[in-house]
């Protein structure tokens, strides 16, 4: 993943989200001990200060826990808190861009839903995700 | 564990002036090499004779070649000057500190340098005089008046000595002309002025160097002229340690 | 313990008044991006805080000491920038040996392994280098001497893009490493924003801003739409940037804080908001006008 220095969102927040990602994918399980912030520092070519605030962020949201002296860890429900958070919020919010930009254009109800069933087929051929 | 945590190095002056001091004898060693280049050139320009005079009648005719090996010697001042002057120059100077440094360790560690310069510089010097005779006894036929031709070895080493003094005394005060140059570029030209005004002044104590020079005067003195040359040369370098002690650098 | 402390250091010379009484402290092991145009007294901060050059008024602290003429401070700092000079008779693999001698934490490994990376040449001459290749070489004196405060000034000089990166790379690595303080000088922050934590702003001698980078980029952001309805929401608030577009449209940049505020009570009206790129922002904050360098060129 690139990250995108120029685009609005800072860089820790763009950790976080990737870290959510991440989860979501299932690439890291509960109670597994997460990236720390050094390893993110390495691997997103940045300083681990920046990392370890991405980091923080998850955690203050109950999505990591702290074991002292050996890192964070993912907490068990953090999956359903990262799906409830980004559907009620991210997810909310790109809809209602989405929205805005299709009546801009005159688009149809059924033509956008129509739109987003192609996606959905593009996507799923391409990479599929585990879970439901 | 970061670097800051292990506890910081403590360096002693005298750790500093001796690693400053080699790392200038391995940088500098191109100053030797024109030391070299610059008595060779003495010795070339010698064989061509301090003085000559010729005499004779119908009969006989007699030329006299004086050589001298002086010129190397004076060769040998001028060098040194010009090294202990170069030093304090910025360049010079920015390398000091682009590793450790202070101010103090690098007068230091270039006294130690042009005092190192010195004995080379007198041993190398007297050496070459040498080089020069047997250089003239090949070269200019074998006819010498040469009762003195093999110079006793007290001599050489008396001679050796009062160079090495000299050059002592001409490094520190070059190093001295440098620092008050970085100091105030106005000295470039109050320096040369002040030398040529005085000139006149030295012209009067010349005889007195030349007697000195010329091995007239016994151990004795030898003994005095070291004693008078290191205080002299170590007040010097002392005022020039003091003066710069507050430049800027780099 | 901090490693840097000023307070209130102002440094002239003659009659220009490089430095205006400048107070900050510097943290331990902290990246610290020192930002701003030229001739606004980085190099001449980066070299008082060095030891090279002494403070005209206020005090300076390095390792809880005066750097000026201190062996203490000079044995933990190295100094890395395009005025390094070494003897010219010592080929670079001799200028490193005697690195080592000077250096504790010297970490000859690194340099080698550095050297043979960049593809310089152990037997070749520092003078003989081009300009970027003595950077580089500058850059590996400075990383693989591992010293607490690594103090780097406009390093890049004469670097290719290519090279550019590497090096920031090899610097972020080797500081997950070891970490250490570093402060790097530059006026390219987009090269460096990534690797900060923080940055500290200087313009024309005075401290305009020191704040972790995550800060900065939080702390304005733009509002771009009608030329009214903008003047009449930001009249009294001190705005960094302002340009038109179009006939009647305005581009300006407030404080965050304020800007929420204002939007709260007046609404958006129309108006578009951005963010500001960090180091946009840096130049708006440094900047000599308002209008930056249209406002020579508009005539409204």
């Amino acid at each position: 993943m690139e990250l995108n220095s120029v685009e609005g969102k800072p860089i820790y927040v763009q950790i976080a989200e990737w870290l959510e990602e991440e989860i979501l994918r299932g690439h890291i399980k509960e109670h597994e001990k997460i990236y720390s912030q050094y390893q993110l520092a390495e691997m997103f070519n940045i300083n681990p200060a920046t990392a370890a605030k991405g980091i923080n962020i998850l955690a203050d949201q109950g999505i990591l826990y702290k074991k002292r002296g050996l890192g964070m860890f993912l907490s068990p429900e953090a999956k359903e808190k990262i799906r409830d958070k980004r559907k009620n919020h991210t997810l909310k919010r790109l809809v209602e861009e989405v929205v805005v930009e299709a009546r801009l254009l005159g688009v149809s109800e059924a033509e956008l839903l129509s739109m987003i069933r192609d996606a959905g087929k593009v996507f799923d051929e391409h990479e599929g995700i585990e879970g439901g | 564990m970061s670097l800051t945590d292990i506890s910081l190095t403590e360096p002693s002056l005298f750790d500093t002036v001796k690693k400053q001091f080699l790392y200038k004898l391995k940088g500098r060693l191109g100053l030797f090499l024109a030391m070299m280049g610059v008595q060779i050139m003495g010795l070339l320009f010698s064989l061509s004779g301090a003085s000559s005079h010729g005499m004779g009648d119908n009969f006989l005719y007699v030329s006299v070649n004086e050589f001298s090996s002086d010129l190397i010697i004076w060769f040998t001042f001028f060098w040194i000057f010009v090294v202990a002057v170069l030093i304090t120059t910025k360049d010079y100077q920015n390398i000091d500190f682009t590793f450790v440094a202070n101010r103090l360790s690098s007068h230091l560690s270039n006294v130690g340098f042009l005092i190192t310069a010195a004995v080379i510089g007198g041993v190398t010097a007297m050496l070459s005089g040498t080089l020069l005779r047997i250089v003239i006894y090949f070269i200019r036929g074998r006819y010498m008046l040469s009762e003195n031709f093999i110079t006793a070895p007290e001599v050489v080493l008396t001679g050796i000595a009062v160079t090495i003094l000299y050059l002592l005394l001409i490094s520190a005060l070059g190093y001295f002309c440098g620092v008050l140059v970085q100091l105030s570029k106005v000295f470039i030209v109050i320096l040369p002025a002040l030398y040529i005004g005085t000139v006149d002044f030295l012209a009067r104590e010349l005889p007195v160097i030349v007697k000195v020079y010329n091995f007239i005067i016994g151990e004795n003195s030898l003994a005095l002229l070291a004693v008078k040359v290191l205080i002299t040369t170590a007040l010097i370098y002392a005022c020039s340690c003091v003066l710069a002690n507050r430049l800027e650098v780099r | 313990m901090d490693v840097i402390s000023c307070q209130e250091l102002t440094k002239t010379f003659g009659r220009v008044r490089a430095l205006n009484n400048i107070t900050f402290t510097i943290g331990q092991n902290r990246i610290t991006g020192l930002i701003g145009p030229n001739g606004a007294g980085k190099t001449t901060l980066l070299k008082i805080i060095a030891g090279f050059l002494r403070a005209s008024s206020g005090e300076v602290r390095v390792f809880s000491e005066d750097p000026f003429n201190n062996l203490k401070v000079a044995a933990n700092m190295i100094f890395i920038d395009d005025q390094m000079r070494f003897p010219t008779s010592l080929t670079l693999s001799e200028i490193l040996a005697s690195a080592a001698a000077f250096y504790e934490n010297w970490d000859m490994e690194l340099a080698r392994r550095l050297f043979d990376y960049f593809s310089l040449d152990p037997e070749q001459y520092h003078h003989k280098l081009s300009k970027g290749m003595k950077s580089t070489f500058n850059m590996i004196i400075g990383l693989a001497a591992r010293c607490p405060l690594t103090i780097f000034d406009e390093p890049t000089t004469g670097m290719d893009a290519g090279v550019r990166k590497d090096y920031y790379r090899a610097l972020l690595r080797d500081y997950l490493q070891k970490p250490r303080t570093i402060i790097i000088s530059s006026h390219l922050l987009n090269e460096i924003e990534d690797i900060l934590e923080d940055i500290f702003l200087l313009s024309g001698g005075e401290k305009r801003l020191q704040t972790p980078v995550s800060d900065l980029k939080e702390f304005a952001v733009a509002l771009r739409g009608r030329r009214e309805v903008i003047d009449k929401l930001t009249a009294g608030q001190e705005i960094y940037y302002q340009k038109s577009v179009g006939k009647d449209h305005s581009y300006v940049v407030i404080r965050r804080d304020a800007a929420e505020g204002l939007l709260k009570k007046a609404g958006r009206d129309g108006l578009e908001v951005f963010p500001v790129k960090a180091d946009d922002l840096c130049v708006y904050l440094t900047s000599r006008k308002r209008g930056g360098i249209d406002s020579v060129f508009d005539r409204y």
